[in-house]
């Protein structure tokens, strides 16, 4: 077994391991932090595509960001109601009982039967290309070149997006200040 | 080409040393675990409550910002990887898109949502 074999094993069992806890989790501050973790793991798994700055961005906007806001909204959110259920019963019960299982496991298992068509049946052209040494320095080249009032403009977007959060998050009385 | 072996061989210490040390102190620590000792630290006071209650929301706002920054470092990488190539065309490149980021900075100082109340 090759090295690279190896890391893709323990790449995809911890992502998905990690996943699997996401669901199962008792408390839903639990499950935030193993779906960081499984976030990780796909990291790892695009450095071993040589998407390097892709792994970079899936590590500063998923680990960072994304599991950020979720644990946030579970603060800022009712969690008695959240905790009803699922810390009483455990996972399994639930997903064997008729009032939580059925259509999760319905939806479930129609997208896993979409997947496995998909894998099986769909016409993948594969074309050999030799992986690019330097990803990041190709997407720099592009940004600061090519691309250079997206990129401008991007910056404009994520200015409106933190006015916006200070605008919908100050209360009136904070804002008269 | 990044080595990667470099990574793996950073990531295998970055998770053995601190298993070692606990582990090492599970070992020989003694094992007398008590009421009092179990309960969660909060500076000396005695906890009370639950901790998992509804934050108030103007804990938000600090996350939020701190997304808008994350995201902003993602565009400084592929700049700091060329940056030298670019040469004064695109730090003053680099120098646009931070100064519209701290003017939301500024918006956000003016506003007082960084101030502790």
């Amino acid at each position: 077994m090759n090295l690279q074999l190896l890391a893709f094993m323990i790449l995809s069992l911890v992502t998905l391991g990690a996943a699997f806890k996401v669901i199962t989790a008792r408390f839903i501050t639990h499950a935030a932090l193993y779906l960081a973790l499984s976030f990780v793991g796909v990291a790892g798994l695009f450095l071993l595509l040589n998407a390097d700055f892709l792994a970079a961005v899936q590590l500063l906007v998923y680990v960072g960001a994304i599991t950020t806001m979720l644990i946030f909204a579970v603060m800022l959110s009712q969690v008695e109601e959240i905790r009803q259920g699922a810390a009483e019963e455990g996972f399994w019960r639930r997903i064997l009982s008729a009032r939580f299982g059925v259509i999760p496991l319905a939806v479930a298992a129609a997208l896993a039967g979409v997947i496995l068509y998909l894998y099986r049946f769909a016409n993948w052209k594969a074309v050999p290309v030799a992986p690019d040494p330097n990803t990041t320095r190709s997407i720099g080249q592009a940004m600061f070149t090519t691309y250079l009032i997206p990129f401008e403009v991007a910056s404009l977007v994520l200015l409106v997006a933190m006015i916006g959060a200070i605008v919908l998050t100050m209360k009136k009385e904070d804002r008269s200040r | 080409m990044v080595n990667f072996v470099d990574l793996t061989v950073f990531l295998a210490i970055g998770i053995l040393l601190p298993a070692a040390m606990m582990g090492a102190g599970a070992l020989l620590r003694p094992q007398r675990p008590g009421k009092v000792k179990l309960e969660p630290y909060e500076c000396g006071e005695i906890p009370v409550g639950d901790a998992r209650i509804r934050y108030h929301i103007r804990y938000y706002i600090f996350a939020l910002v701190f997304v808008v920054f994350d995201v902003e470092t993602v565009f400084l990488y592929p700049w700091a990887v060329i940056w030298k190539s670019l040469g004064l065309f695109g730090f003053v490149e680099m120098m646009i898109f931070l100064g519209i980021l701290v003017i939301g900075l500024i918006y956000a100082w003016k506003k007082r949502v960084l101030e502790w109340i």
